[in-house]
This record gives C-alpha cells, sequence and structure tokens, in this order.
C-alpha cells in the first residue's frame, strides 16, 4: 500500500514536470549559465589550460549544490496551498516524503549527468576513473537530495523561506563535501585510490541511509499541521 | 525538573566544585620530566658529553640517580653519571665502533631513575647515526653489554600533575576544555528529549526547556572551541590545525545556530515548536556522526581519536582524574542552572503575555 501510495505519487510528480517542463528547463539553464560564467572568468587569462583538477572538482560540486538547493527548494515551494490539504487525506505522510525523496533523487542525478556533460565540454574532463567518480556522483548526489528534501520540507512549513533551506543545509553539507571531493580527487588521479575510498564510501552510504531514516520518521511531524 | 535546578544547595555546590576545580587545577605544580637533551644525535663511534636538563627534578637531593637509554626491552647505562645540579644532569656514554650497526637510524628513550622523581623519560629522545671514520677491525658482533638499571619503586611523592611532552603546564586546560564538550553534550542530549516529549505531548513548556537548552549548549559550544584553539596555539601550534574533529565540532555548532535561525524564522506557537522540534531531534544524529564517529575513522590530532590512544585510559593520572570528574559534574550543574534561568525567564514571560 506504501509502496503503490508512493510509486504514484511519484508518477504525478514526473507527469506534472513533463506537461510544462519549465522546472527541468529553468535548472538545466541554471547549470548552462553557472558554467558558462567559470568558463568565461577562467578563459580571463587563459587560466583555463592551468586548471588544476581539483579545482575543477570542487567547481563542479559547487555547482550542483547550489543547482539542486534552487531545484529542490523550489519545488516545495511551488505547491500550493490547496494541494498540501488534498494529499494530507489521501496519503500517509511516509508515502510523500518517500516519493519526493525518489523524485528529487532522480531529479539530483540528472542534474549531475547534465553538469557533467557541459562541463566535460566546455572545461575539460580530469576524470580518470571513471567508475569511480560515478560511484561517488550517485553517493554524494543521494546525500544533496535526501538532505535538501527535508530541509525543503521544514522551510516550506516556515513561510516558504528559500534561505532558511540553504542556512539549515549548509552545515550538515559541509563534511559531506569533504568526503565527496577526497573522493573525486582519487577519481581524477590526484591522490592513490586506496581502501580509504571505500571507506570514504562506505561513509557516504551510511550517511545517506541515516538521513533516509531520519526523514521517513519526522516528516510525519512536520506535515500534520 | 526545573524545581531540583532552583534549590539553593544545587548553586551553591555548583560554585563550590567550580571553585575547587579552578583553584586546584591552576595551583598544583607539575610533576618532574626532563626538559631537554643535548646532543640529540650522536655517531657510533664516539664517547658524548650528554647534557640533561629536567623541570622539577631532585637530581641532587636523591642519592642514586641512574640513567639509561631504553630501546625495545634493550637498556644501555650511562658510562658516567654527574649531577650538576637538581635540574642539570651530565653523563657520558660511548658505543664501540661497528658495534651499533643493527641500531644505526633507531631512536632511544632516555629515562633516568632516582629516588625521589621516580623515573622520568622521554621518548626518542636521540638518534644513532653511522660513524664517520672508517670501520677498522673492531669486531662488528661485538655489542655494548646492556645493563639492568634498577628501577626504584619509589615515585614521586608531591601531589602533582604529569609532565607530559607537548602539553606541559597546558595540561590544566583538560579541566575547561573537556568538561564544557562534555557538559554540551549532555544539554543536547537532554535538549532532544525533550523535544522528543513535546512531539508526543504537546506542551509548550517542554519545547521551551529544548530551545533553552540549545542556547545554553550554544555557549558552552563557543567556550570549548575558544579554549580549544588556545590550546592548539601551545600545543599544536596554530589555532585551527585541520583536524577532523575541529571541523566536525564547527560544524555543530552552526548546525545549533541554524536551528536557532530556524525558530526565529517562524512565528506561530505551535508551529515553531513542532518544527524546531523535527530539526532538533535531525541534528542531534548528525552532531553526535560529526563529532564522535567521523574523527575516529579518520586521521586526528585529537587524543582518542584517529590512531592515538583513547584519552581516558593513557592521559588520566589519578591526580588527574581528581581534579577532573569534578570539574565535568561542576561544568554541567552550571549548565543546568543557566537552563533553569533561562526556562523560567520564558515561562513568565509567556504567563505575562496570556494575561
Amino acid at each position: 500500500m506504501l509502496l503503490r501510495t508512493t510509486i504514484s505519487l511519484f508518477r504525478k510528480d514526473l507527469l506534472i514536470e513533463f506537461r510544462n517542463r519549465y522546472v527541468i528547463g529553468g535548472i538545466a539553464l541554471y547549470v548552462l549559465s553557472s558554467v558558462m560564467v567559470i568558463y568565461f572568468s577562467l578563459n580571463y587569462n587563459d587560466s583555463i589550460k592551468q586548471l588544476s583538477p581539483v579545482i575543477w572538482g570542487i567547481f563542479f560540486w559547487l555547482i550542483i549544490l547550489f543547482s539542486s538547493i534552487n531545484a529542490i527548494a523550489n519545488g516545495f515551494f511551488r505547491e500550493p496551498e490547496g494541494r498540501s490539504h488534498y494529499y494530507y487525506y489521501i496519503a500517509s505522510p511516509q508515502a510523500i516524503i518517500l516519493s519526493k525523496l525518489l523524485y528529487n533523487f532522480i531529479f539530483t542525478i540528472l542534474l549531475i549527468t547534465l553538469a557533467f556533460v557541459v562541463f566535460a565540454v566546455m572545461i575539460g574532463n580530469p576524470v580518470t576513473n571513471l567508475p569511480l567518480f560515478f560511484a561517488t556522483a550517485l553517493l554524494g548526489g543521494t546525500g544533496y537530495s535526501f538532505l535538501f528534501t527535508l530541509m525543503g520540507a521544514i522551510a516550506s512549513r516556515a513561510g516558504n523561506n528559500a534561505t532558511l533551506v540553504a542556512v539549515l543545509g549548509f552545515p550538515i553539507i559541509i563534511p559531506l563535501l569533504i568526503f565527496i571531493t577526497k573522493l573525486t580527487a582519487a577519481a581524477i588521479g590526484e591522490s592513490e585510490f586506496t581502501n580509504e575510498a571505500f571507506t570514504n564510501m562506505a561513509l557516504l552510504g551510511a550517511f545517506d541511509v541515516i538521513q533516509l531514516l531520519l526523514a521517513y520518521v519526522l516528516f510525519p511531524y512536520i506535515w500534520r499541521d | 525538573m526545573i524545581e531540583l535546578l532552583k534549590k539553593t544547595w544545587w548553586k551553591y555546590t555548583t560554585v563550590a566544585i567550580l571553585l575547587y576545580v579552578l583553584i586546584g587545577g591552576l595551583l598544583v605544580p607539575l610533576g618532574p620530566g626532563i626538559t631537554s637533551v643535548f646532543p640529540i644525535t650522536f655517531s657510533s663511534d664516539t664517547t658524548v658529553d650528554f647534557t640533561l636538563r629536567g623541570f622539577n627534578t631532585h637530581f641532587k637531593d636523591a642519592a642514586d640517580v641512574q640513567v639509561w637509554f631504553k630501546n625495545g626491552t634493550d637498556f644501555y647505562c650511562a658510562d658516567k653519571t654527574t649531577v650538576v645540579e637538581n635540574g642539570l644532569l651530565k653523563i657520558v656514554f660511548s658505543f664501540p665502533k661497528k658495534s651499533t650497526n643493527k641500531l644505526i637510524g633507531k631512536s632511544f628513550d632516555l629515562v633516568i631513575n632516582d629516588k625521589l622523581d621516580g623515573t622520568v623519560s622521554i621518548r626518542d629522545a636521540v638518534t644513532v647515526f653511522p660513524s664517520q671514520v672508517a670501520d677498522s677491525t673492531a669486531d662488528s658482533t661485538q655489542i655494548k653489554a646492556t645493563c639492568s638499571p634498577e628501577v626504584a619503586v619509589a615515585k614521586f611523592s608531591q601531589f602533582a600533575f604529569p609532565y607530559r611532552e607537548i602539553l606541559y603546564q597546558s595540561i590544566r586546560n583538560t579541566f575547561y576544555h573537556v568538561p564544557m564538550w562534555f557538559a554540551m553534550m549532555l544539554i543536547l542530549i537532554f535538549s532532544t528529549v525533550y523535544s522528543v516529549r513535546y512531539l508526543n505531548k504537546g506542551r509548550i513548556e517542554d519545547d521551551i526547556l529544548a530551545s533553552q537548552a540549545v542556547n545554553v549548549a550554544l555557549m558552552f559550544g563557543a567556550l570549548g572551541l575558544a579554549t580549544g584553539m588556545t590550546w592548539a596555539t601551545y600545543t599544536w601550534g596554530e589555532p585551527w590545525p585541520n583536524d577532523p574533529k575541529l571541523n566536525g565540532a564547527a560544524v555543530g555548532v552552526i548546525i545549533y545556530m541554524a536551528y536557532i535561525v530556524l525558530r526565529g524564522s517562524l512565528t506561530d506557537e505551535i508551529k515553531r515548536a513542532k518544527i524546531s522540534a523535527v530539526y532538533n531531534v535531525f541534528a542531534i544524529v548528525i552532531f553526535t556522526l560529526f563529532i564522535f564517529i567521523i574523527p575516529r575513522l579518520t586521521d586526528s590530532l585529537h587524543p582518542g581519536n584517529g590512531g592515538n590512544p583513547a584519552f581516558s585510559k593513557y592521559d588520566l593520572d589519578s591526580h588527574l582524574r581528581l581534579f577532573f570528574y569534578p570539574a565535568v559534574i561542576g561544568w554541567s550543574m552550571l549548565g543546568f542552572w543557566l537552563l533553569s534561568i533561562g526556562v523560567r525567564i520564558k515561562l513568565l514571560e509567556s504567563k505575562k503575555s496570556s494575561q
């Protein structure tokens, strides 16, 4: 029952998205513009040729960070007030949060893919260990999307304050970013791909699971208003 | 709960404990230790005169000073020991040529023992370098005989704190920095319990308690960071080395500052209570994760994490314990006292506004 509700809510979100694609278009444009800004700033004195791969990774993950905050926060804020009441009666809060988590997860993965393609075309692709990078992207993207989904849910109850999503989410994303950049450095070849990478990945995975559980347990309390 | 904290005996006990900890912690002298060894390297074919300086040592007053170098389980006694004064010792030490093939590049611990000071030592005090002179026909298998020094059973009899390398006098910070973080953790757990209580029962007093607890915890966090940075400047060289536990602690403090911001952005009392209770539960899990679990898994300068021996077993001398446990209790009691004041103010305010 829970699964079926979740899937149907998820499909509803997808359907809304495909009908008027301005959300996905908006985010795609956000990513593209950000990459353009970086590209032009770097091209200023040809420093794009000297772009250290670690800086590449940092740029990449920062863009993903800001784009996903925007995307997810706006996703919550866009729900009209009446519709939330409707959902309250027809679906359990667990189903709602699971469908939102799943939707934002898919969204973030698409975002990362898009950003990676654009980066590769415009700024270069220093990644040598592609499987590791994709694993990092998967785990990191999951972390981002789960965290900002929960924070967006909290902020949507606090008057649709977009700054609040950032204020609540940034402290928690910082250690996540540390692990992600360490793994990206290993994927680029800047540091050794040792067992430490597996530890980092396990930590990221554990963090994602913890966030999932917390969101699952805590969302009903937020929803009850 | 608040009734307990209002009682006068709580306040007097807190003040008494904290005064005891502060005065005792600052006045108790530091035990004996070796401050310097000169020179710190020597060639294997030379006879070297070492100059050893001690802190709070009594070389002259004690009758029998034994000095030896230790490498693993091998002991090498000094050839000749001359006591100059209570804090200065000169020894003569030599290795025969070619006898130290096995020991070249290795470091020795220096150990001094006498009846008044007990045993004082420095780890890895000196290192052996290969000899400059070409080897002659000396027997290569001859190794300087190891000696078995008689380690006096006596220990330093005065009440003193242990003399630890790197820390020296700043070991006294153990009564400020560590108990503050303990108190902070305790108060945060308290806050989470009351947040969960609020989510279950809906009494607004629980929410007031939870939010004031976070305020007090933030104060302790700021103090803990300040004492930690002071300590780090003198022991690790800079106020903020790139250490996972420090970064985790900073992130934890920011997480709770975000809690305050969240509360500030909500105006409806019930909604504010509910949302902040949810965030509080989320925050304590993440906080525990960042402060305790992640530093243990990575390299860290902090004792107890990242391969260093745990803080409580090796570093907590019995003399330190006499002040450390009361310090934890004292700072926690102070925290709860501040919490009770905050809660009572808020309760009075809400009563006044509802009249």
